[in-house]
């Protein structure tokens, strides 16, 4: 099994701040294959956002620098503090920076806040359309290795 | 020699009947030699005798400077013809200056520093010089020089990362790869929500007047302010008219009284 081009469609929707688009994809997808496909490609796109955000010339965050990011995006509005556990949130970054472990949390939650956090990653990059799609495949690669 | 561009002069004096206390020995020079590139050992650099040394050695050698040219033939062949450095007589014209030691068979040109780090200048069998570039055993991540972009872990080229960096990412990904029994419905609740991310704008400090301030009117509130002075206006009109009706009805007022007693 391999990540398709419709689960690519979908995040990509998303990214590209396409909500009815993305929903609408998002319903569409085979339910088996996007529990294999669709996760393994939300959580290589959160891997690849977190190292260009946080990973810069060599030089990688410190910890105050994720802190100041995950509180940047729980103060968005009023309904995300409910949505983004910020020990959650920075546990998975700091992990990826090989600086922490992540908590335990279920499965739903750890991929809600995947996708919530790699969207503000990417927000805050002003990817252009090439750049995105750069992105876009570079996740896609790293998560057909794993699910192949 | 002297006029040689590739050659500074250290304007140091050495002894005469003794290498000069920098330069040091040929014997010597193995470690100034290794301490220069890093360890790098070039065939080239070897001299006929099995030491490694320069024809020019940190500021020269007096010895080096007074070798007969006989001893010089196989270097010459390695040099180039222009190089005066090679070229006994000046060497003897000048024997106040540090000039190249004529070395057999030395094909390493070491350019007389006048700073206390060595700087050498390897040579090829055509006196070429051979760029740092290729001298990939000394290459060193930590000492912050160029690096090849293949040897860079943080490539934007996926293909291109490091084996290392690339097994890291699979490691990861194993660990964050969810299993979710609906990943499509815990992805659709958060779809809306993580919107957000690209809808707010980076606070930078600065107004970009995008957005009106609380002092400031906005287009919705134009049409208030504007109904508001209106009415405004009317009721200063009214209030000014007022004050003049009475301001006229007490002089006519006062104007009755003072008739009333006239009479």
């Amino acid at each position: 099994m391999r990540v398709t081009d419709d689960q690519v469609a979908t995040l990509r929707a998303q990214l590209k701040g396409n909500l009815t688009e993305h929903r609408r994809l998002l319903r569409e997808l085979d339910p088996d294959e996007a529990n294999v496909g669709y996760a393994a490609l939300i959580a290589a796109a959160f891997i690849e956002a977190a190292e260009r955000r946080f990973i810069r010339n060599g030089k990688t965050a410190d910890e105050s620098e994720v802190i100041e990011f995950v509180a940047r995006v729980r103060e968005t509005d009023d309904e995300m503090p409910e949505i983004i556990n910020p020990e959650l949130a920075e546990s998975m970054i700091m992990h990826l920076l090989e600086k922490g472990t992540t908590i335990e949390a279920d499965e739903n939650t750890k991929l809600g806040h995947q996708i919530v956090l790699l969207t503000f990653m990417i927000g805050e990059e002003k990817l252009n359309e090439s750049e995105l799609e750069e992105f876009l495949s570079s996740a896609r690669s790293l998560a057909d290795e794993l699910i192949e | 020699a002297q006029s040689d561009p590739e050659i500074e002069p250290t304007g140091q004096e050495p002894e005469t009947s003794a290498p000069d206390s920098d330069a040091g020995t040929p014997a010597d020079e193995p470690d100034s030699q290794q301490s220069t590139d890093g360890g790098h050992t070039s065939p080239e650099a070897v001299t006929q005798d099995g030491e490694k040394s320069s024809p020019y050695g940190d500021q020269g050698t007096e010895s080096d400077k007074k070798a007969p040219e006989s001893e010089n033939g196989e270097t010459v062949q390695h040099l180039d013809p222009s190089d005066r450095r090679s070229d006994p007589t000046r060497e003897e014209d000048e024997p106040g200056k540090e000039l190249t030691p004529q070395d057999e068979n030395t094909t390493e040109v070491e350019e007389p520093s006048r700073f206390a780090g060595r700087v050498t200048i390897l040579v090829d069998s055509d006196g070429k010089p051979i760029p740092e570039r290729r001298h990939t055993e000394t290459d060193d991540p930590n000492r912050g020089e160029l690096r090849h972009p293949e040897d860079d872990r943080f490539s934007r080229d996926y293909q291109a990362r490091a084996p290392e960096r690339r097994s890291r990412r699979r490691d990861f990904l194993r660990e964050f790869v969810t299993r979710a029994d609906d990943t499509r419905d815990a992805a659709d609740a958060v779809s809306k929500p993580a919107q957000r991310g690209l809808e707010r704008v980076q606070p930078t400090g600065q107004s970009s007047g995008a957005r009106p301030g609380p002092d400031q009117a906005g287009p919705r509130e134009q049409p208030v302010k504007a109904g508001s002075a209106l009415i405004g206006g009317v009721g200063m009109a009214i209030v000014l008219t007022e004050a003049i009706r009475y301001g006229i009805r007490s002089a006519k007022g006062m104007m009755e009284r003072e008739h009333a007693g006239n009479r």
